[in-house]
């Protein structure tokens, strides 16, 4: 995003830190504090982003080591963010069938998601959500590509083994989804 | 379900991680494996389950901390059009003078991260002591430098930390007023935290915006010092005015 501001761009990117924060801690007011925590800390260390293209990125970076090294309610203790929690979730479609066993199996993805090691359930969300390349969750993640690639097919792994049932009901049922 | 060795490389093929050459062996070994067929078919409907259920709404007070960021810390006072004209008119930049009148975008940010930071701990002091002399001592020995410790009418002493402003050692005195947390840093003299504070103060208490709804007031009657809370001006300056 050439041409634009630093906070400007830091703006753009808030979806994106929202979105792995509440994934990564499951509570929307975590998931609050961390991006304030997460933010504050870019600002101060701006000058580290050495290429501005892989700005989201390295904002990941800055969130995993917010998120490590504790966020502790500092935006709580503080009331630096006020008033409600967000948007609600989406209404039920139409077909109402189908939105239900969608939902079921989004469920259970999520159920397992949390169940597998942090640095798996990150590395899955930064490749499928978040579209990043195995190169920048290497640098995200402060491992090698190897590694990378070898989380993501534990995940994976783990998702599959752990969901065939609902996969295979869910197929029965609607083909593809 | 038996496991295929192939779906290591399934998962990369996924993610379009392979070399073109890979990727035809990848395709020719799915037509050839349920399991993997399978798993490829998995791969993708968890894909747009992580997708659909990834909440990307961001609540607009969040939006409008990340701007206030950039926001320039302003001066409460500003300095009057006739000083500036004057100035002027004796060869002196207005710019200098504004600059002179308010604190910089950047020590203004640095302080209020430190104060955000400092508080967000687990244990916010170093040192947990309501006795100003104590704290005075404790300071003095770890960095070299007299420390003073005001009294702040109707804020509690909680204790006191050591920070980096600036690459500088910097005493960070950390106070509960009204419920407000406060921290009032206390610079080695001559640094670049003591010039902002008598840049901001010129001889008085004066205040200046900061980030986050922040207020950061300075005064320079015993040494330079810089409190830093969210609260009123009125209610910041009138505890660092206290001798």
């Amino acid at each position: 995003m050439p041409g634009l501001s630093f906070v400007e761009r830091l703006v753009a990117e808030l979806p994106a830190l929202f979105r792995m924060a509440r994934k990564m801690t499951r509570s929307e007011t975590d998931a609050e504090d961390l991006v304030q925590s997460t933010v504050v800390r870019a600002m101060e260390k701006r000058d580290d982003l050495r290429n501005e293209e892989r700005m989201r990125a390295w904002l990941f970076q800055v969130q995993r080591t917010v998120l490590l090294n504790g966020v502790r309610g500092a935006a709580r203790r503080f009331e630096v963010i006020q008033g409600g929690t967000g948007a609600e979730p989406p209404e039920p479609s139409e077909d109402l069938e189908e939105e239900i066993l969608r939902r079921s199996f989004d469920d259970r993805v999520t159920h397992a998601l949390d169940a597998m090691p942090p640095e798996w359930k990150e590395a899955l969300l930064l490749r499928e959500v978040e579209e990043l390349s195995y190169e920048e969750i290497a640098s995200v993640q402060g491992s090698p590509v190897g590694t990378v690639r070898s989380r993501l097919a534990r995940a994976r792994a783990a998702l599959f083994e752990g969901l065939s049932e609902a996969n295979q009901e869910s197929a029965v049922h609607h083909g593809k989804m | 379900m038996a496991r295929c060795d192939e779906f290591d490389n399934v998962s990369a093929w996924h993610d379009g991680e392979v070399n073109p050459v890979e990727a035809t062996r990848i395709e020719a070994h799915l037509a050839s494996c349920a399991f993997c067929r399978g798993a490829a078919d998995f791969l993708a409907q968890t894909r747009q389950s992580l997708r659909r259920s990834a909440r990307a709404d961001v609540p607009a007070r969040a939006v409008q901390t990340a701007k206030s960021l950039h926001e320039p810390a302003r001066p409460r006072r500003r300095l009057a059009l006739a000083t500036l004209l004057a100035a002027a008119s004796l060869g002196v930049g207005a710019a200098l003078l504004l600059s002179r009148g308010g604190i910089a975008q950047a020590m203004a940010d640095e302080l209020v991260s430190h104060h955000l930071r400092g508080f967000a701990r687990e244990k916010p002091c170093e040192l947990d002591s309501s006795d100003p002399a104590v704290i005075a001592r404790w300071l003095s020995q770890r960095l070299g430098y007299a420390v003073t410790v005001p009294s702040m009418p109707g804020a509690k002493l909680l204790g006191a930390r050591l920070c980096q402003l600036e690459g500088d050692r910097t005493a960070a005195l950390m106070y509960m007023q009204d419920d407000k947390p406060v921290t009032v840093f206390v610079p080695r003299p001559g640094s670049s935290a003591a010039v902002a504070a008598e840049s901001l103060s010129r001889g008085e208490v004066r205040c200046a915006r900061a980030p986050l709804g922040n207020r950061i007031c300075a005064k320079t009657a015993q040494q330079p010092m810089l409190a830093v809370a969210e609260t009123s001006e009125t209610t910041l300056a009138a505890a660092l005015e206290a001798p």
